[in-house]
């Protein structure tokens, strides 16, 4: 069943030099109880893909195009349109509705924030407020969309939250410096939960942290996910991160969704150039010592993408219609590549 | 093997840093100043009771002296004894978690950082010299034709304890004729206007005695120095063989600085070269060679035109500017995305090579250190707990917390269960106050009684390879 289903979305940044496309072209899809990997460099595009889902995209970026469609989104619709109804439209029928977020109000979007699609922001160190307890903090979240909730059973749900997680009930009185980076990420995380939503989408959860600690942080995660059954977005540029914890991969390059499937077979045999670089650019612990591949160059200015394929310029197999036109999306096994390598095969 | 030249060596280090945050705190605690009330409620009613049991300095006395009660101070023990080699042309990894110590003992190695005790042991440049300053600091004897010195003085010089007398060459007893015979000049041209102490500063100031290599190695066991005992402008002089790459590109690199004021910002200092266009040339010479071509692209930039990758590259090159002897590199690809790191990793291992390089890698993942490293040395809490060359650590690792770290690195395979596998909880305990008995035994699956008695000594395993932990050998049926 599929909870979330992203349609061409396109999300470009107004800068003075040009507008640069972060997000050119995406969908996807997430169903329920799936997680998704989102992978890829630094300026790809994965969190802008997460910030437009949850439309928390600022200025100067806009969405440009494309659809949002969320499963759920009739809870929040209904409500509203009752309330609306009741008041001021009595006798109007009411403008049909859809389930893309994207035509949502801002009101609405509050209460699918948080409630329906949650996100653990990056950098634990700076996403919790250093002059409030923890446990306050996960308080406000609560009371955001349960304004009529008791002060008392809140904080239940705080600290039973906080316990799931595997923070001790007594710290929840702590200050986030009271805390070590394992556990603000945990914070971070029961923070995320505790109006059990059903999208999760968490951006780069372990990447400051060291590896003892960030297999702690998965492994806890992994055991939430199966217990709430939640959908999860893992946005991440480590591959490794996403191997142990997500089912299907999707590879971003330069704001394209260069690969999607299922993540053993994608493990196995990478179909995409940049998918198989990603991968083998990995130092490995076990084996025999390999060097290590280096991809050379660097990501494109997205102001200015290449033409054609935007890998095309750090390609090993890149060939001239690499440049000239634009590969479409070829489906493979259990998902698909946009690359000129394989649509030559289909042909 | 005896090719190996030794650069650097760190014996029996050891930091402490005193806790601050707790000075005040330890001063003013508010039991002492309810403590210190009692004793004033105790003065009051002893003024109005008849029976005045003490006098009034003497209830001051105790309210200070309980108030500004020397309390225990308290340290973090980020380094604590720890002793390794780093030889020629060797890359050295340090690995551990973070608050482990690692970047500390970087830190003291290129004495950004005082040493509490123990010393840092590097290769003495080529040309050393001693000021009569510093002779006459130690008080040597200076004779006509040679230095002589006493055991004393021998111990501090890292003499041999066989050498009586350095004798000095000609060139040299000219030179300090000379120089007699100026201060003389001085000390009577002076004498009227300054003290007698100043004319005899004057006499020292001027006399330089250089001596050649030959002396040098007389004087210098082993050829090398212990920096930890040198002045700042000692250490100076030493920045061009010591160097640093830094964590973190964005923050390491000002932003006002051109790519070609960053990068020879060393030469400048040191006033190694003087000419601006040789200092151009020697620039773009280091910026292809880190992978930054065409350089006239890059040699104007600012550091915000530059991607993180191409700014590790250029933290790099300012590194290896000045050829140095030893580099210290402090999580050099942390804040790099996967991708780009190889390339920067491969630069640093192409660049050490081919310099004989000693190269000291710290990291807290085992896997990059598996790239680079010749040898490793695993750190727990300011303790190295196992120490030996890559592939044999890597391949069959002793102690349990080596295990556990290899156990936690990131595998990018999909059937690869390291959650499942990892045997240790929790995370790494306070330094301040340091577990006893085997620093590791909280955390440790193997861990019995014995454990929480017995500070483990580092025990050689096998050839080069050590481990401190008192089952190691049953823990691996051996």
């Amino acid at each position: 069943m599929t909870l979330l289903e992203v349609k061409n979305l396109k999300t470009y940044f107004h800068t003075k030099t040009g507008s640069v496309k972060a997000v050119d072209n995406v969908s996807f899809k997430l169903g329920k109880g799936e997680v998704l990997g989102l992978a890829g460099e630094s300026g790809c595009g994965k969190t802008t893909t997460c910030l437009s889902i949850m439309q928390m995209v600022d200025f100067p970026g806009e969405i440009m195009e494309g659809q949002i469609l969320y499963e759920n989104a009739f809870d929040v619709i209904n409500e509203n349109e009752r309330s609306l109804r009741e008041r001021i439209f009595k006798n109007k029928k009411h403008k049909e509705r859809t389930t893309n977020l994207l035509e949502f109000s801002e009101s609405e979007m509050r209460r699918i924030r948080g409630n329906h699609i949650s996100m653990v922001f990056q950098g634990a160190m700076n996403a919790l407020n250093p002059v409030h307890r923890v446990g306050n903090q996960i308080l406000e979240v609560l009371k955001i969309h349960e304004p009529e909730i008791e002060k008392e059973e809140g904080w239940e749900k705080v600290i039973d939250i906080l316990e799931t997680v595997g923070i001790d009930s007594a710290r929840a009185r702590d200050y986030p410096h009271q805390l070590s980076g394992g556990m603000k990420q945990r914070a971070l995380i029961a923070m995320a939960l505790v109006n059990n939503p059903d999208i999760v989408i968490a951006d780069e959860p372990v990447t400051a942290l060291d590896v003892i600690v960030q297999s702690q942080v998965l492994k806890a995660t992994k055991e939430l996910q199966s217990k709430f059954d939640l959908s999860m977005i893992m946005i991440t540029h480590d591959l490794s991160v996403i191997a142990e914890v997500c089912e299907t991969l999707a590879i971003m390059y330069a704001g394209k969704l260069v690969e999607y499937g299922d993540l053993r077979t994608l493990f196995k045999e990478p179909f995409h150039p940049y998918t198989q670089a990603l991968i083998d650019a990995f130092p490995s612990i076990t084996g025999p010592k390999k060097d290590l591949y280096d991809i050379g160059g660097s990501p494109p200015d997205l102001r200015k993408p290449p033409s054609g394929c935007r890998f095309h310029p750090r390609c090993p197999k890149a060939m001239p219609i690499c440049s000239k036109k634009e590969p479409s999306n070829t489906p493979m096994k259990n998902g698909y590549v946009a690359c000129w390598l394989y649509e030559e095969d289909e042909k | 093997m005896t090719d190996k030249q030794l650069v650097v060596e760190a014996s029996n280090l050891e930091k402490l840093f005193p806790v601050m945050s707790g000075f005040l705190e330890s001063i003013f605690s508010i039991e002492r100043i309810k403590d210190a009330g009692r004793i004033s409620k105790n003065y009051f009613s002893s003024i109005f009771s008849k029976e005045r049991s003490k006098t009034f300095g003497e209830l001051t006395k105790d309210y200070f002296s309980k108030l500004f009660e020397r309390r225990e101070k308290l340290y973090v023990h980020a380094v604590d004894d720890i002793s390794f080699k780093i030889y020629k042309g060797e890359t050295f990894g340090l690995v551990g978690e973070s608050g482990c110590g690692k970047s500390t003992t970087g830190l003291l190695l290129l004495q950004l950082l005082d040493r509490t005790s123990g010393s840092i042991f590097f290769k003495a440049p080529d040309s050393f010299n001693l000021t009569l300053k510093q002779l006459w600091k130690i008080r040597i004897n200076l004779e006509k034709d040679s230095i002589s010195l006493t055991n004393k003085q021998k111990k501090l010089l890292n003499v041999k304890k066989d050498v009586e007398k350095i004798i000095l060459s000609k060139e040299q007893q000219e030179d300090i004729r000379k120089t007699k015979k100026q201060s003389y000049f001085y000390s009577k041209f002076l004498k009227g206007i300054l003290p007698k102490d100043f004319s005899r500063f004057f006499r020292l100031r001027k006399t330089r005695l250089v001596l050649n290599q030959e002396q040098i190695n007389v004087i210098r066991t082993e050829n090398r120095i212990d920096i930890a005992n040198l002045s700042k402008k000692e250490i100076k002089n030493l920045r061009k063989d010591i160097q640093i790459v830094f964590q973190n590109p964005y923050e390491s690199l000002s932003p006002r600085f051109s790519v070609l004021d960053i990068i020879a910002e060393p030469l400048r200092l040191l006033n190694i070269i003087k000419d601006e266009s040789d200092i151009e040339k020697k620039v773009k010479e280091e910026l292809e060679s880190v992978g930054l071509i065409p350089a006239e692209d890059f040699i104007d930039r600012y550091p915000h035109e530059l991607s993180g990758g191409q700014r590790q590259r250029v933290g790099v090159a300012r590194a290896f500017i000045l050829d140095p002897e030893f580099i210290v590199a402090d999580e050099p690809v942390s804040m790099l995305d996967v991708s780009i790191r190889v390339g920067v990793l491969k630069i640093m291992r192409q660049l050490t090579s081919e310099r004989g390089t000693a190269f000291l890698f710290i990291t807290h993942d085992l896997a990059l250190a598996r790239v680079m490293c010749d040898r490793i040395a695993v750190m727990y809490l300011g303790r190295i707990v196992e120490q030996g060359p890559t592939e044999n650590l890597i391949q069959k690792p002793f102690h349990p917390y080596a295990k556990a770290l290899i156990a936690g690195v990131p595998k990018p395979d999909p059937d690869a269960k390291r959650t499942e596998e990892l045997p240790i909880i929790g995370e790494v305990p306070s330094g301040i106050n340091v577990p006893k008995g085997c620093r590791f035994h909280p955390r440790c699956p193997y861990a019995i009684d014995k454990c929480k008695i017995i500070d483990p000594k580092l025990e050689e395993v096998e050839e080069d390879h050590v481990v401190a932990c008192i089952r190691y050998k049953e823990i691996n049926n051996m």
